[in-house]
Protein backbone atom coordinates (compact mmCIF):
# COMPACT_ATOMS: atom_id res chain seq x y z
CA UNK A 1 0.00 0.00 0.00
CA UNK A 2 1.58 3.41 -1.05
CA UNK A 3 2.21 5.56 2.11
CA UNK A 4 1.25 8.66 0.28
CA UNK A 5 -2.10 9.06 -1.23
CA UNK A 6 -4.08 11.98 -2.86
CA UNK A 7 -7.47 11.88 -3.31
CA UNK A 8 -9.04 14.29 -6.33
CA UNK A 9 -12.10 16.04 -6.63
CA UNK A 10 -13.08 14.67 -9.50
CA UNK A 11 -12.55 10.87 -8.36
CA UNK A 12 -13.96 11.74 -5.01
CA UNK A 13 -17.02 12.79 -6.79
CA UNK A 14 -17.60 9.13 -8.40
CA UNK A 15 -16.68 7.51 -5.38
CA UNK A 16 -19.26 9.42 -3.53
CA UNK A 17 -21.74 8.84 -6.15
CA UNK A 18 -21.17 4.80 -5.46
CA UNK A 19 -21.41 5.65 -1.49
CA UNK A 20 -24.73 7.49 -1.80
CA UNK A 21 -26.32 4.99 -3.72
CA UNK A 22 -25.45 2.11 -1.60
CA UNK A 23 -26.24 4.63 1.80
CA UNK A 24 -29.47 5.14 0.13
CA UNK A 25 -30.68 1.27 -1.51
CA UNK A 26 -28.92 -0.59 1.65
CA UNK A 27 -30.84 1.81 3.82
CA UNK A 28 -28.00 2.41 5.69
CA UNK A 29 -27.30 4.54 8.78
CA UNK A 30 -23.73 5.12 7.32
CA UNK A 31 -21.28 4.17 5.35
CA UNK A 32 -17.07 4.41 4.94
CA UNK A 33 -14.64 3.73 2.62
CA UNK A 34 -11.20 3.11 4.00
CA UNK A 35 -7.88 1.91 3.75
CA UNK A 36 -6.33 -1.20 4.73
CA UNK A 37 -4.06 1.47 7.24
CA UNK A 38 -7.33 2.89 8.49
CA UNK A 39 -7.56 6.21 6.74
CA UNK A 40 -10.84 7.43 5.86
CA UNK A 41 -11.11 7.82 2.40
CA UNK A 42 -14.56 9.11 2.10
CA UNK A 43 -17.43 8.60 3.78
CA UNK A 44 -21.31 9.27 3.87
CA UNK A 45 -24.04 9.38 6.64
CA UNK A 46 -24.92 10.23 10.57
CA UNK A 47 -21.06 10.19 11.74
CA UNK A 48 -19.09 12.98 12.14
CA UNK A 49 -16.05 13.42 10.98
CA UNK A 50 -14.03 12.91 14.51
CA UNK A 51 -16.03 9.48 14.91
CA UNK A 52 -16.06 8.30 11.36
CA UNK A 53 -12.71 8.79 11.35
CA UNK A 54 -12.20 6.76 14.83
CA UNK A 55 -14.23 4.22 13.26
CA UNK A 56 -12.23 3.47 10.56
CA UNK A 57 -9.26 2.90 12.53
CA UNK A 58 -11.04 0.33 14.42
CA UNK A 59 -12.14 -0.87 11.12
CA UNK A 60 -9.42 -1.67 9.92
CA UNK A 61 -8.03 -3.41 13.22
CA UNK A 62 -10.90 -5.69 13.07
CA UNK A 63 -9.83 -6.84 9.77
CA UNK A 64 -6.28 -7.23 10.33
CA UNK A 65 -7.40 -9.20 13.16
CA UNK A 66 -9.29 -11.84 11.07
CA UNK A 67 -6.83 -11.51 8.29
CA UNK A 68 -4.12 -13.21 10.58
CA UNK A 69 -7.09 -15.34 11.76
CA UNK A 70 -7.55 -16.74 7.94
CA UNK A 71 -3.72 -17.42 7.63
CA UNK A 72 -4.12 -19.20 10.62
CA UNK A 73 -6.55 -21.26 8.73
CA UNK A 74 -4.46 -21.80 5.62
CA UNK A 75 -6.74 -19.13 3.91
CA UNK A 76 -4.41 -17.74 1.21
CA UNK A 77 -6.69 -14.66 1.26
CA UNK A 78 -8.20 -12.66 3.75
CA UNK A 79 -11.88 -12.91 4.86
CA UNK A 80 -13.65 -10.92 2.44
CA UNK A 81 -16.41 -10.13 4.78
CA UNK A 82 -17.15 -9.02 8.16
CA UNK A 83 -20.40 -8.98 9.86
CA UNK A 84 -21.49 -7.40 13.61
CA UNK A 85 -24.35 -8.03 15.23
CA UNK A 86 -25.81 -5.59 17.58
CA UNK A 87 -28.73 -4.94 19.15
CA UNK A 88 -30.20 -1.81 17.50
CA UNK A 89 -27.23 -1.64 14.77
CA UNK A 90 -25.25 -4.16 12.53
CA UNK A 91 -22.29 -3.54 10.69
CA UNK A 92 -20.99 -5.37 7.82
CA UNK A 93 -17.76 -4.94 6.19
CA UNK A 94 -16.28 -6.20 2.79
CA UNK A 95 -13.41 -5.75 1.40
CA UNK A 96 -12.72 -3.66 -1.86
CA UNK A 97 -9.41 -5.07 -3.73
CA UNK A 98 -6.64 -5.52 -1.52
CA UNK A 99 -6.13 -2.17 -0.35
CA UNK A 100 -9.26 -1.08 0.84
CA UNK A 101 -12.46 -1.78 2.96
CA UNK A 102 -16.20 -0.57 2.81
CA UNK A 103 -17.80 -0.56 5.92
CA UNK A 104 -21.73 -0.27 6.06
CA UNK A 105 -23.94 0.48 9.67
CA UNK A 106 -27.49 -0.13 9.22
CA UNK A 107 -30.24 -0.37 11.43
CA UNK A 108 -31.10 -4.47 13.14
CA UNK A 109 -34.38 -4.07 11.17
CA UNK A 110 -33.03 -3.94 7.70
CA UNK A 111 -32.70 -7.16 5.87
CA UNK A 112 -28.86 -8.17 6.13
CA UNK A 113 -29.83 -10.00 2.35
CA UNK A 114 -30.92 -6.33 1.34
CA UNK A 115 -27.27 -4.84 2.45
CA UNK A 116 -25.23 -7.88 1.02
CA UNK A 117 -26.64 -7.21 -2.45
CA UNK A 118 -25.75 -3.54 -2.27
CA UNK A 119 -23.16 -4.17 -1.09
CA UNK A 120 -21.60 -6.73 -3.74
CA UNK A 121 -22.74 -4.34 -6.24
CA UNK A 122 -20.88 -1.59 -4.43
CA UNK A 123 -17.96 -3.53 -4.37
CA UNK A 124 -17.75 -4.33 -8.24
CA UNK A 125 -17.88 -0.50 -8.85
CA UNK A 126 -15.64 1.23 -6.71
CA UNK A 127 -12.62 -1.63 -7.36
CA UNK A 128 -11.73 0.17 -10.41
CA UNK A 129 -12.21 3.55 -8.64
CA UNK A 130 -10.00 2.35 -5.82
CA UNK A 131 -7.32 0.90 -8.37
CA UNK A 132 -7.52 4.26 -10.15
CA UNK A 133 -7.07 6.01 -6.69
CA UNK A 134 -3.43 4.22 -5.02
CA UNK A 135 -1.76 3.89 -8.84
CA UNK A 136 -2.40 7.84 -8.93
CA UNK A 137 1.08 9.34 -8.45
CA UNK A 138 0.98 11.15 -5.49
CA UNK A 139 1.43 15.08 -6.72
CA UNK A 140 0.94 17.09 -3.19
CA UNK A 141 3.19 19.92 -4.09
CA UNK A 142 0.40 22.36 -4.53
CA UNK A 143 -0.84 21.41 -1.01
CA UNK A 144 2.74 20.85 0.94
CA UNK A 145 4.20 24.89 0.87
CA UNK A 146 6.85 26.09 3.49
CA UNK A 147 4.64 28.19 4.52
CA UNK A 148 2.30 24.82 5.45
CA UNK A 149 5.69 23.11 7.11
CA UNK A 150 6.65 26.14 9.31
CA UNK A 151 2.94 27.16 10.50
CA UNK A 152 2.21 23.51 11.32
CA UNK A 153 4.05 23.54 14.83
CA UNK A 154 2.82 26.99 15.67
CA UNK A 155 -0.86 25.77 15.46
CA UNK A 156 0.53 22.50 17.58
CA UNK A 157 0.85 24.33 20.23
CA UNK A 158 -2.70 25.91 20.12
CA UNK A 159 -4.27 22.61 20.14
CA UNK A 160 -2.74 22.17 24.15
CA UNK A 161 -4.10 23.63 26.99
CA UNK A 162 -1.77 24.48 30.27
CA UNK A 163 -1.31 21.70 32.25
CA UNK A 164 -3.24 22.24 36.02
CA UNK A 165 -1.14 22.52 38.43
CA UNK B 1 0.07 11.36 4.68
CA UNK B 2 -3.18 10.83 2.77
CA UNK B 3 -4.49 14.30 0.95
CA UNK B 4 -8.14 14.46 0.49
CA UNK B 5 -8.09 17.63 -2.21
CA UNK B 6 -11.82 18.59 -1.99
CA UNK B 7 -12.01 18.80 1.82
CA UNK B 8 -8.49 20.27 2.28
CA UNK B 9 -7.74 17.80 4.66
CA UNK B 10 -3.83 15.82 5.31
CA UNK B 11 -3.71 13.30 7.45
CA UNK B 12 -0.89 12.35 9.40
CA UNK B 13 0.04 8.63 10.64
CA UNK B 14 2.71 8.32 13.18
CA UNK B 15 3.16 5.09 15.28
CA UNK B 16 4.11 5.27 19.18
CA UNK B 17 6.89 1.93 19.05
CA UNK B 18 8.50 0.41 21.46
CA UNK B 19 8.75 -2.83 23.99
CA UNK B 20 6.68 -3.61 26.59
CA UNK B 21 5.64 -0.76 29.25
CA UNK B 22 7.72 1.56 28.07
CA UNK B 23 5.13 4.30 28.42
CA UNK B 24 3.43 4.41 24.95
CA UNK B 25 -0.07 4.28 26.20
CA UNK B 26 1.43 6.97 28.85
CA UNK B 27 2.09 9.56 26.13
CA UNK B 28 -1.52 9.30 24.72
CA UNK B 29 -2.95 9.70 27.72
CA UNK B 30 -0.78 12.97 28.47
CA UNK B 31 -1.61 13.83 24.97
CA UNK B 32 -5.15 13.65 25.38
CA UNK B 33 -5.74 15.26 28.75
CA UNK B 34 -3.58 18.12 27.59
CA UNK B 35 -5.73 18.74 24.12
CA UNK B 36 -8.52 21.41 24.10
CA UNK B 37 -11.70 18.69 23.84
CA UNK B 38 -13.04 19.95 20.50
CA UNK B 39 -10.19 19.51 18.70
CA UNK B 40 -10.04 15.72 19.56
CA UNK B 41 -11.45 12.00 19.43
CA UNK B 42 -12.25 9.44 21.39
CA UNK B 43 -8.80 8.03 23.24
CA UNK B 44 -9.54 4.19 21.97
CA UNK B 45 -7.70 1.80 24.09
CA UNK B 46 -7.94 -1.92 23.03
CA UNK B 47 -7.06 -3.49 26.27
CA UNK B 48 -6.53 -6.91 27.69
CA UNK B 49 -8.42 -7.50 31.01
CA UNK B 50 -4.46 -6.72 32.83
CA UNK B 51 -5.18 -3.38 31.04
CA UNK B 52 -2.06 -4.02 28.56
CA UNK B 53 -2.13 -2.89 24.86
CA UNK B 54 -3.93 -5.75 22.50
CA UNK B 55 -4.39 -4.09 19.32
CA UNK B 56 -3.48 -0.39 19.22
CA UNK B 57 -4.62 2.63 21.09
CA UNK B 58 -5.80 5.13 18.90
CA UNK B 59 -6.25 8.90 19.17
CA UNK B 60 -7.15 11.39 16.60
CA UNK B 61 -6.35 15.27 16.59
CA UNK B 62 -7.13 18.09 14.78
CA UNK B 63 -5.36 20.76 14.06
CA UNK B 64 -6.87 24.36 12.96
CA UNK B 65 -6.59 25.38 9.20
CA UNK B 66 -3.07 25.91 8.32
CA UNK B 67 -1.86 27.31 5.17
CA UNK B 68 -5.39 26.80 3.58
CA UNK B 69 -5.40 23.06 4.79
CA UNK B 70 -6.79 20.85 8.10
CA UNK B 71 -4.22 18.75 8.95
CA UNK B 72 -5.20 15.37 11.31
CA UNK B 73 -3.00 13.57 13.58
CA UNK B 74 -3.34 9.73 13.52
CA UNK B 75 -1.57 8.55 16.59
CA UNK B 76 -1.22 5.06 17.32
CA UNK B 77 0.46 2.90 19.74
CA UNK B 78 1.69 -0.69 19.21
CA UNK B 79 1.29 -3.42 21.68
CA UNK B 80 5.04 -4.33 23.25
CA UNK B 81 4.23 -7.50 24.36
CA UNK B 82 6.63 -10.32 21.63
CA UNK B 83 3.44 -12.11 20.94
CA UNK B 84 1.70 -9.87 19.70
CA UNK B 85 4.45 -8.87 17.17
CA UNK B 86 2.22 -9.18 14.03
CA UNK B 87 -0.68 -6.20 14.87
CA UNK B 88 2.71 -4.21 15.23
CA UNK B 89 3.37 -4.84 12.04
CA UNK B 90 -0.43 -4.21 10.76
CA UNK B 91 -0.41 -0.97 12.97
CA UNK B 92 2.66 0.32 10.69
CA UNK B 93 0.93 0.07 7.44
CA UNK B 94 1.27 3.48 5.94
CA UNK B 95 2.84 4.98 8.75
CA UNK B 96 4.27 8.77 8.30
CA UNK B 97 6.62 8.57 11.53
CA UNK B 98 7.67 6.38 14.01
CA UNK B 99 8.51 7.77 18.17
CA UNK B 100 10.49 5.16 19.13
CA UNK B 101 9.41 4.90 23.15
CA UNK B 102 12.74 3.82 24.99
CA UNK B 103 12.66 2.69 28.56
CA UNK B 104 15.79 3.73 30.15
CA UNK B 105 16.58 1.52 32.58
CA UNK B 106 19.88 -0.51 32.23
CA UNK B 107 17.91 -4.13 32.88
CA UNK B 108 15.65 -2.40 30.02
CA UNK B 109 17.90 -2.20 27.40
CA UNK B 110 18.20 -5.36 25.35
CA UNK B 111 13.96 -5.05 25.16
CA UNK B 112 15.07 -2.00 23.80
CA UNK B 113 16.91 -3.15 20.96
CA UNK B 114 15.08 -6.71 20.38
CA UNK B 115 12.16 -4.31 19.60
CA UNK B 116 14.08 -2.02 17.42
CA UNK B 117 15.02 -4.83 15.46
CA UNK B 118 11.69 -5.87 15.22
CA UNK B 119 10.96 -2.00 13.83
CA UNK B 120 13.40 -2.15 11.49
CA UNK B 121 12.21 -5.56 10.00
CA UNK B 122 8.69 -4.91 10.00
CA UNK B 123 9.07 -1.42 7.94
CA UNK B 124 11.67 -3.16 5.70
CA UNK B 125 8.64 -6.05 5.29
CA UNK B 126 6.07 -3.25 4.24
CA UNK B 127 8.69 -1.68 1.66
CA UNK B 128 9.83 1.52 3.36
CA UNK B 129 13.36 2.31 4.34
CA UNK B 130 13.59 2.05 8.13
CA UNK B 131 16.46 4.47 7.84
CA UNK B 132 14.74 7.02 5.95
CA UNK B 133 11.28 6.90 7.79
CA UNK B 134 11.13 9.93 10.20
CA UNK B 135 11.77 8.96 13.04
CA UNK B 136 12.28 10.51 17.15
CA UNK B 137 13.65 8.44 19.91
CA UNK B 138 12.23 9.37 23.02
CA UNK B 139 14.43 8.31 26.33
CA UNK B 140 11.62 7.57 28.77
CA UNK B 141 11.47 7.17 32.87
CA UNK B 142 14.30 9.30 33.33
CA UNK B 143 13.03 9.74 36.75
CA UNK B 144 13.85 6.08 37.41
CA UNK B 145 17.32 5.15 39.57
CA UNK B 146 20.04 3.12 37.51
CA UNK B 147 19.30 4.44 33.86
CA UNK B 148 21.02 4.25 31.06
CA UNK B 149 22.84 7.27 29.41
CA UNK B 150 20.77 9.23 26.77
CA UNK B 151 23.60 8.29 23.95
CA UNK B 152 24.27 4.71 25.76
CA UNK B 153 20.72 4.05 24.49
CA UNK B 154 21.12 6.08 21.26
CA UNK B 155 24.26 3.87 20.23
CA UNK B 156 23.00 0.42 21.25
CA UNK B 157 19.57 0.85 19.02
CA UNK B 158 22.23 2.38 16.29
CA UNK B 159 20.49 5.43 15.73
CA UNK B 160 22.24 7.66 13.77
CA UNK B 161 23.25 11.34 14.51
CA UNK B 162 20.78 13.99 13.46
CA UNK B 163 17.75 12.08 14.38
CA UNK B 164 15.64 13.67 17.57
CA UNK B 165 16.56 11.97 20.77
CA UNK B 166 14.51 13.38 23.69
CA UNK B 167 14.28 12.52 27.55
CA UNK B 168 10.84 12.06 29.18
CA UNK B 169 9.26 11.10 31.98
CA UNK B 170 5.50 10.24 30.49
CA UNK B 171 3.93 9.48 33.89
CA UNK B 172 3.80 12.97 34.89
CA UNK B 173 4.16 14.71 31.34
CA UNK B 174 7.36 15.56 30.52
CA UNK B 175 8.92 15.62 27.35
CA UNK B 176 5.58 14.21 26.04
CA UNK B 177 4.54 17.34 23.86
CA UNK B 178 8.03 18.18 22.96
CA UNK B 179 8.26 15.02 21.31
CA UNK B 180 4.53 14.82 19.36
CA UNK B 181 6.26 18.37 17.99
CA UNK B 182 9.21 16.96 16.94
CA UNK B 183 8.21 14.02 15.07
CA UNK B 184 5.25 16.52 13.51
CA UNK B 185 7.89 18.36 11.97
CA UNK B 186 9.85 15.41 10.96
CA UNK B 187 6.85 14.09 9.11
CA UNK B 188 5.94 17.25 7.16
CA UNK B 189 10.17 18.03 6.29
CA UNK B 190 10.08 14.25 5.30
CA UNK B 191 6.95 14.62 3.03
CA UNK B 192 8.16 17.68 1.05
CA UNK B 193 11.62 15.50 0.70
CA UNK B 194 9.38 13.66 -1.00
CA UNK B 195 7.84 16.05 -3.52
Amino acid sequence: MATDLVLPSDLKAKIDIVLDELYRKAQASCVLLLDVGGRLICRTGALDALDATTFAALTAGDMAATTQMAHMLGEKKPFRLLFHEGERQNVYISCVGPSFLLAIVFMAAVKIGLVRLYTGQAVRELIPLAQQFETLQADYEDELSTEFASAVGPELQGLFRPPVA
Amino acid sequence: MFINRELREVHLKIVYYGPALSGKTTNLKVIYARTVPDRRGELVMLKTRKDRTMYFDFLLLELGTVAGLKPRLHLYTVPGQVYYSGSRKLVLQGTDGVVFVADSQVSRQEANVGTMENLRGNLSELGQDPETVPLVLQCNKRDLPDIAAIEEIRASLAIVDGRPCLPAVAANGEGVLETLSEIIDLVVAGAQGRL
